[in-house]
């Protein structure tokens, strides 16, 4: 028997179902609440989407909190730039042991300093390059010319191959004194041509300004905020916008002096944000702001599924998310109100059928997914939790945190399996909106998930791989079927970023108003900038860049809102500077 | 659950079975696998000492009291709230997890039962190799285990004692590709918590660890010097930027942590061979990606890889430190949460945990068969632990933490016992257990065992020792308290050799 809520007190923790579906008690959160290390000093005014609320007070410098590596896929791409595609392939492997560090889910992920581990990935590359130019004269040409595989090599053209590789492995040219080095120093240490090739490559590839990109400027004076010399400038655009070196055009602007103004920068910058890479990096920012998920069929119950192929359609719901957006920001040119309530759809197989239209055709017209669901929080990866019952706390953690900025507290250390709530019994009783509310709505839980319950009851028409249902259907831990439950997805007095407090009647709700403050969006650009910089902004250094941003994505009438967002931080003044802290 | 990997992102994709093969240049395929490669005495016959090694085996969500422990009582009272039992004397298998296959394993194994981390809760990562709580959690936050703590294996990383000589590569850390979920943790100069990279593939170990040694002996010492010369300039590089007047206090953060790990870089590389002593593994062919397209036997090869290569690893001294992560194979987070009377629930859970018990097995089982200058087996002289970042799966609570341990570290433990260190008269926790005394002193036995003198390790934790033990925690009506003295003393009758 399943004792009544009335009869049986509830612990004096509350219950949050976060990543995975874990039940974690928590307390003293709230909008206000921030996490170590995650604090943010740029906190605008609430108002309408209109009103930006970020403020320019002194477009001074642009802040780096420190000196940064290479990211991987940084570092990836800067060596399959320097060695061509083919010699990248066979070393790839040994690239792929460098440790990941990817931004999944806040700037804390990139660790500042490096391990054992990785100094030692980075020596097994520079090593497995080194062997790679000692088995292949061909590849030594490729890097050093053609004189320098000659059984006597004339200074000038050893000269000429320090400068040159120098120039691309680092981002800038090398001073008289630095190739006068590498050549006594390093290259004079081989004994063979191809042995001399590869232990300067062997060497810059371990160097700090192969490794790092240092911003140190060129200006003598010592003053706190510096203009940046255009080498690293360059390297800045390039490596922010597309994870990748500076192309041939922008060394040459660089090399020429001419990244000195904004209309200097924009054709670069246009074609940055359009490159290969820098699409990429604009799907992985969307990785990273909406941290999607998969579940393997494991985690579902057969009847649940309905002979639904889960390793199937996570792989269709990967791909037409990432279709979805390129239209949305290329080719479309969209807002971001576009991009959160457009109902068009890319989707084809398990997922067209989820999204309930008939499968897209490749390169025809988008399809039209049903009125129950728009944009891209409605979509799977999104919206999909995992087991046989929804976690709308999983949900309203991630609408809190991810499109309203808004962080998390201490999670009071008691757990339970409280039957009253988490038994078959109970499942078969009562819906998990009710249990959800049954477990939260006491004590000290209140503060918190009355901001994350509501949006995440919102969703409740969406199950756990993110179909559409008119009714709830319980299970138990065996994954037998036991009731059906008739689901509510509306709140009353529902703050979400706006001045004074909303009604809401489903998730359609939510995003429509979300979308008429400015929270939501000024979480946007936020996350933006994070992703970008791989840092927290500050009002100090930032807030010229992240106003500019908001001013390009919702106040003014850009031709492309999205786009105009993610290149105007780079346009903006402040990109030529660095403060230093 | 998966986080989205980058494969769809980015343009760098994972690597090839076809590349693979070619970056190592195909001389992986005729060799044998272990432990025959490793013939008896060749891993050392050169050292005077054998080394100790330690090697962890992680795992998430907990388990089920019932079917882990033995189904008989620990009966042989030692001391107050330590009783033991020999587990040569238990008939039929050790547990309803632990199978058949941990039989010839008994002598050297020990099962543990009544070690707590009170004041910490489920899923800290810092639970199993800090014994030490976490102070944040959250979605966009790391889990920082409490003070200065960190964790075991980075402790013996660092450690001289453990580390007599200077290897090649200070510890191998691997995990299951699906979770991303470091229990390694180390401070920065800063202070900052630094989660430790795990290698999320086999392949990615093998390749750093032995496929870029392919030099001739002849080429590769001569190379060896050029690099340490190398090294030393690019030193100067790392220095000079270091001096550099906008050189900020946060870049000298950075830039001197490169110089600190590019001057461990040079001693390493001129303290290790110049090729390897003995010889690779084989790696079976597993398909990469997500886990979830695996087959149970690509699973079961995937850990395999992991294992030979760490052995061989072991076996030639490129390291003495080992964590291997991993989940269910079933991913049966949600059964794991269930409700533990629930027979039928653990049953399902249970099929998934002795898959990985399985794996545990072939670990231990294969470090036994590396025989040692000595005569002995590679596991006689380490210490394999197998934990858990939860105990109770329903409550994911840490109270009796899993944790089962083979190997004597060189007879420095005692092996083959069942050991109940819960305080009696039982006091049952609300989350369902006995409360015991504090999971530190696991730990702690273990560091000792390997040689670590507690100035090594005391100070990594909460101020009163390793880890973290709060005495106080609620609803234990102080039970814990007569246990603080003792939370960094070895385990009673365990560690008293």
């Amino acid at each position: 028997m399943v004792k009544s809520r009335s009869t049986k007190a509830i612990r004096t923790t509350c219950f949050l179902a976060i990543l995975g579906g874990a039940m974690f008690a928590f307390q003293n959160c709230g909008p206000a609440f921030q996490l170590a290390g995650e604090t943010s000093s740029s906190e605008g005014s609430t108002g309408s989407k209109k009103m930006n609320p970020f403020t320019c007070s002194a477009p001074g410098g642009q802040s780096v909190s420190s000196i940064r590596r290479l990211s991987k896929a940084q570092y990836a791409n800067t060596l399959q730039d320097l060695l061509g595609g083919a010699a990248f392939a066979q070393i790839q492997p040994t690239v792929a042991t460098l440790p990941s560090d990817e931004m999944k889910l806040s700037v804390n992920d990139i660790q500042k300093v490096i391990s054992d581990t990785q100094m030692t990935a980075y020596q097994n590359v520079a090593e497995a390059v080194y062997n790679q130019v000692l088995a292949s004269s061909s590849l030594a040409q490729s890097i050093g010319g053609a004189c320098i595989v000659q059984a006597t090599v004339t200074s000038a053209c050893r000269d000429d191959f320090i400068r040159n590789f120098g120039l691309r492995a680092f981002r800038r040219p090398l001073s008289a004194e630095e190739v006068g080095r590498w050549g006594a120093q390093v290259f004079a240490l081989g004994e063979s041509s191809l042995d001399r090739v590869g232990l300067v490559v062997y060497g810059m590839l371990m160097s700090p300004n192969f490794l790092l990109k240092p911003e140190i400027g060129t200006e003598p004076a010592d003053a706190d905020t510096f203009a940046l010399s255009p080498f690293e400038l360059a390297s800045r655009l390039s490596y922010d916008l597309t994870d990748g070196p500076p192309d041939a055009e922008l060394m040459a602007a660089a090399t020429a002096n001419k990244l000195s103004s904004r209309a200097e920068l924009a054709a670069h910058v246009d074609r940055l944000v359009s490159s290969a890479r820098g699409r990429a990096k604009i799907r992985a920012f969307f990785v990273y702001w909406l941290n999607p998920q998969r579940y393997s069929a494991a985690s579902f119950a057969a009847d649940f599924l309905q002979g639904v192929d889960v390793v199937q359609l996570n792989d269709e719901f990967e791909r037409e998310m990432f279709e979805y957006l390129d239209y949305m920001v290329f080719t479309k040119k969209a807002s971001l109100e576009d991009l959160l309530t457009s109902r068009e759809s890319f989707a084809r197989g398990p997922a067209a059928e989820v999204y309930g239209h008939v499968p897209h055709v490749p390169n025809g017209p988008p399809a039209i997914m049903s009125a129950e669901r728009k944009g891209l929080l409605m979509r799977g990866p999104v919206i999909a939790t995992e087991g046989n019952e929804t976690h709308p706390i999983v949900r309203g953690v991630k609408i809190r945190t991810r499109f309203l900025c808004e962080t998390m507290g201490l999670p009071s250390g008691v757990m339970t399996n409280d039957p009253t709530f988490f038994s078959d019994e109970a499942r078969a009783l009562h819906s998990t909106r009710f249990r959800t509310d049954g477990l939260t709505s006491q004590g000290a839980c209140v503060g918190c998930h009355r901001l994350i319950n509501p949006p995440g009851f919102a969703f409740e028409n969406f199950d756990g791989l993110g179909r559409v249902r008119a009714v709830e259907r319980a299970y138990s831990v065996q994954g037998a079927f036991l009731a059906e439950h008739e689901i509510r997805t509306d709140s009353s007095n529902v703050l979400l970023g706006n001045v004074q407090s909303v009604n809401i009647s489903n998730g359609l709700d939510v995003v429509d108003r979300m979308l008429e403050a400015n929270t939501m969006p000024g979480c946007f650009v936020r996350q933006a900038h994070r992703f970008y910089k791989a840092q927290l902004e500050s009002a100090e250094d930032d807030g010229c860049a992240l106003s500019s941003s908001y001013q390009k994505l919702m106040v003014e009438n850009s031709e492309a809102p999205l786009l105009e967002m993610f290149k105007s931080a780079y346009l903006h003044d402040s990109v030529f500077r660095r403060r230093m802290k | 659950m998966e986080s989205w990997s980058r494969r769809g992102v980015t343009k760098m994709s994972r690597i090839s079975r076809r590349h693979f093969l070619r970056g190592i240049g195909g001389f992986t395929l005729s060799l044998p696998t272990l432990p025959s490669l490793l013939a008896p005495g060749k891993a050392f016959a050169q050292s005077t000492s054998v080394p100790k090694r330690f090697v962890a085996i992680c795992n998430y969500d907990g388990y089920y009291e019932s079917v882990y422990y033995p189904s008989v009582a620990a009966d042989v009272q030692f001391a107050p709230d330590v009783f033991s039992k020999q587990l040569s004397t238990i008939g039929g298998p050790l547990s309803e997890l632990l199978g058949p296959q941990f039989d010839p394993l008994r002598p050297k194994m020990n099962i543990y039962r009544g070690l707590d981390i009170p004041g910490s809760i489920g899923h800290s990562a810092a639970n199993m190799l800090c014994g030490a709580a976490r102070i944040v959690f959250g979605d966009t936050s790391p889990i920082d285990p409490v003070g200065n703590s960190r964790s075991m294996d980075v402790v013996l990383g660092k450690s001289k004692a453990f580390y007599q000589k200077v290897p090649q590569y200070l510890s191998l850390l691997g995990q299951e590709p699906s979770y991303n979920y470091s229990m390694s943790f180390d401070k920065d100069e800063a202070g900052k918590t630094v989660r430790l990279p795990y290698d999320r593939y086999p392949q990615d170990m093998f390749q750093r660890v032995f496929a870029s040694r392919i030099l001739d002996p002849a080429t590769a010492d001569k190379f060896k010097a050029k690099k340490i010369t190398i090294g030393d300039l690019v030193l100067q590089d790392f220095r000079s930027l270091l001096n550099h007047r906008r050189i900020s206090s946060d870049d000298k953060v950075v830039v001197n942590n490169f110089v600190d790990q590019l001057q461990s870089l040079n001693t390493r590389i001129n303290a290790a061979p110049s090729v390897l002593t003995c010889s690779r593994p084989t790696m079976r062919n597993v398909a990469t990606g997500y886990w979830e397209r695996m087959t149970e036997q690509d699973r079961f090869n995937f850990f395999s890889n992991y294992i030979d290569t760490m052995i061989a690893a072991m076996a030639c001294d490129l390291t003495r430190v080992c964590v291997i992560s991993m989940r269910l194979f079933g991913h049966d987070h949600g059964l794991s949460h269930a409700a533990p009377g629930n027979r039928e629930n653990q049953l399902k859970y249970l099929e998934n945990t002795r898959k990985i018990a399985r794996i545990v097995a072939e670990f231990a089982t294969k470090m036994d068969a590396v025989k040692e200058a000595d005569g002995k087996s590679m596991l006689d002289h380490s210490i394999l632990f197998w934990g858990n970042e939860d105990s109770n799966g329903g409550p994911h609570s840490c109270i009796s933490m899993p944790a089962v341990s083979f190997g004597s570290a060189g007879e420095k433990i005692k092996t083959g016992y069942y050991m109940d260190y819960r305080q009696r008269p039982f006091f049952r926790h609300p989350d369902g257990q006995n409360i015991g005394r504090s999971y530190t002193q696991l730990l702690v036995t273990f560091m000792r065992a390997l040689g670590l003198p507690p100035t090594d390790y005391l100070q990594y934790g909460d101020g009163g020792g390793f880890g973290s033990f709060n005495k106080n925690v609620s609803y234990t009506n102080g039970r814990y308290i007569p246990y603080e003295a003792s939370r960094n003393d070895v385990l009673p009758f365990i560690g008293q050799v």
